[in-house]
């Protein structure tokens, strides 16, 4: 758990050079907030709190969600969301490793869907036009006190949003007078996803805590779905291969969300449809659905499917004939030879 | 055979059954100058609370074995102590040898004019090396923690030493980790398996190739919830056998009851046919019988 902290460092680092404080003061409520509520959810059901709260996974939902969340969200939408992750998405159903949907991303589909406005306002990326994200007590006063301090002279549409509802403009033309947009994806967002693949290879290569079926299926899919559709970049276009790895919370959730054992499939080549399942999903929501970044629904929708993918996904044992097994036998085979004698 | 004669008394007699449950210190607290004897007394009648050295377990344990009421023990008796041996000050001891010949374990090492010493594993605690010791030299001490495990004379201080086991760890539920997939040498699912081993679905275990474990308990190794992995698909390949066993037998059971009922079935209709033959036959006689006493007539 603690190296997957670590391996959010750079992300964090990018988002909140791009966007400001906003991430960090997330991260920090966020994480008060999941320590909190899960050791009263621990305790209600009459477990060891210190136990529970050291297996760090409370952290690692508090921090996915707070980097999936807008700087600018404030703090009463971030502990709601945070509270349904921790104790409807995780403790309710029985606590760590019981949970059939990602946590995360489940806190992150509430707020979306119950508090449409708060989780829209994203900040304007440092760039070329001279932007600066706010100051450090600007973003404490725009998150803390809501109704005081508005975050409008600093908010903008993000990149996918802006793609999405271009209105007629070519790629080129869009990437040419908009500032949402930077070299390949989306201005700042570039570097928050160049920041967390890099953060998911050192976690996939160095440390290997998990394995490459679940990131390779979802980021390969999206590039392959993306080159399938990609027309050139006309007004139509539904996006390039890099615009779409490289924009949203893609490789956020490549390497940190669909890599979640728990809610994912048992076996390697399940993980692979699984993160296959989430790309597909990803791909026609962006372009087709009516939310700029699907990400979070999609990653929900295969958690639902991996029941299924289990049950009929299960690899070859060492040692026995590559074959299709069916799941339902009407002889149930057992250890022992069977008897020859008739009745 | 010398030996198989003169064994002391039948084994499943109530004496030596009365006598294993007795802490063998032969100290003589019960006034019967040892243990036997005492176990010959209560099974003649004498009152099980007269071993002090026994105290609450014995007494227990006696009036289980002989359906007798629990009585409070006999302090009249002695007092019964936390377990101690006895301990020779060695520059007190000045090798009289008084205390040699009354151990009744024979547990003081020494010979006169030699240093004395009790072998402590073999001391019984029973005080009665105190009294014949001109110069006090001997104290009583609590009995070290650690002692071997086998005695060759008496049960007392069957104590088994825990210091060398490893700590046990506690079990907690499965986490979903992964990490006893990814070790797995024969490519199974052990965590899969968990679940389904732990609601008992018989036929996803055989599904999941479940007989093709080698227990070799790489799974549980790496388990961070300390799960009973091999233990537990130990169990549920009983299961798997004990249902598929059972499962045999029904459709066995089934073969004969269809063979049988066809059985019937034939016997049936051949009773049928041969008792529709038998009243053709006697119709035909009959309607002979009377046409022939018709024409008769």
């Amino acid at each position: 758990m603690q190296l997957v902290l670590l391996a959010c460092v750079p992300g964090l680092f990018a988002l909140t050079w791009f966007f400001g404080w906003g991430h960090c003061i997330n991260l920090l409520w966020a994480c008060l907030s999941a320590a909190m509520l899960e050791s009263l959810a621990v305790k209600l059901r009459g477990r060891a709190v210190l136990e529970s709260l050291s297996d760090g996974s409370a952290l690692v939902t508090a921090t996915l969600l707070a980097l999936a969340l807008p700087p600018f969200c404030p703090w009463w939408a971030t502990m709601l969301g945070v509270g349904f992750a921790i104790l409807i998405g995780k403790q309710l159903f029985g606590g760590l490793g019981h949970n059939p949907f990602n946590p995360a991303m489940l806190g992150y589909v509430m707020l979306l869907v119950s508090f449409p406005q708060e989780l829209s306002v994203w900040g304007a990326p440092r760039g070329h036009d001279g932007a600066v994200p706010p100051g450090f007590l600007d973003t404490l006063g725009i998150v803390f006190l809501p109704n005081q301090f508005s975050p409008d002279a600093w908010s903008a549409a993000t990149a996918l949003d802006v793609f999405k509802f271009r209105e007629g403009l070519t790629v080129s033309e869009l990437w040419q007078t908009n500032h949402s947009f930077g070299a390949w994806g989306g201005a700042g967002w570039e570097w928050a996803n160049a920041a967390f693949l890099a953060g998911g290879l050192w976690l996939l290569m160095r440390h290997r805590i998990f394995s490459w079926h679940a990131p390779l299926g979802m980021l390969g899919t999206i590039t392959l779905c993306s080159v399938i559709f990609y027309d050139g970049g006309s007004s139509s276009s539904l996006g390039s291969p890099l615009m779409h790895l490289f924009s949203g919370g893609t490789m956020l959730a490549a390497f940190f969300i669909v890599t979640d054992p728990v809610s994912g499939a048992a076996s390697k080549q399940g993980r692979l449809i699984f993160g296959i399942g989430v790309g597909v999903l990803t791909f026609v929501i962006r372009s087709f659905g009516g939310y700029p970044d699907a990400i979070a629904f999609a990653v929900l929708m295969m958690n639902m499917a991996v029941p299924l993918i289990d049950l009929h996904v299960k690899p070859r044992v060492y040692g026995t004939a590559p074959k299709r097994i069916v799941p339902s036998q009407s002889t149930v085979p057992s250890t022992r030879q069977p008897d020859d004698d008739q009745p | 055979m010398a030996a198989r004669r003169y064994r002391s008394g039948n084994q499943n007699s109530v004496v030596e059954k009365i006598n294993a449950l007795l802490p063998q210190s032969q100290c003589g607290s019960c006034g019967y100058p040892g243990c036997r004897p005492y176990a010959q007394a209560v099974a003649e009648g004498d009152a099980i609370n007269k071993c002090a050295p026994g105290g609450e377990a014995t007494l227990l344990a006696l009036a289980e074995l002989l359906n007798r009421p629990k009585v409070s023990p006999d302090t009249s008796y002695g007092i019964t102590q936390p377990e101690r041996v006895a301990f020779i000050r060695e520059e007190d001891c000045i090798g009289c040898g008084r205390c040699l010949p009354v151990c009744p374990v024979d547990a003081i090492l020494g010979a006169p004019q030699y240093m004395h010493t009790v072998i402590a594993a073999e001391c019984t605690g029973c005080d009665l090396c105190l009294a014949p010791c001109p110069v006090n030299c001997i104290d009583m001490i609590a009995a070290p923690e650690d002692e071997p495990i086998e005695k060759p004379s008496g049960q007392r201080h069957s104590k088994v030493s825990t210091s060398e086991l490893a700590p046990t760890t506690p079990v907690q539920p499965c986490i979903r980790c992964g990490l006893c997939t990814d070790v797995c040498p024969a490519s199974l699912l052990p965590g899969q398996l968990h679940w389904y081993a732990q609601a008992q679905k018989i036929d996803m275990l055989a599904t999941l190739k479940l007989p093709d474990c080698i227990e070799c308990g790489l799974c549980e190794h790496v388990c961070p919830s300390n799960l009973p992995l091999v233990q537990q698909f130990r169990e549920a390949k009983d299961s798997l056998n004990r249902h598929a066993d059972e499962q045999a037998k029904a459709a066995r059971a089934r073969q004969r009851f269809e063979l049988q009922q066809a059985r019937n079935l034939r016997l049936q209709e051949t009773r049928s046919a041969r008792r529709d033959v038998r009243l053709l036959t006697i119709k035909e006689e009959m309607a002979k019988k009377f046409s022939a006493s018709s024409v008769k007539r």
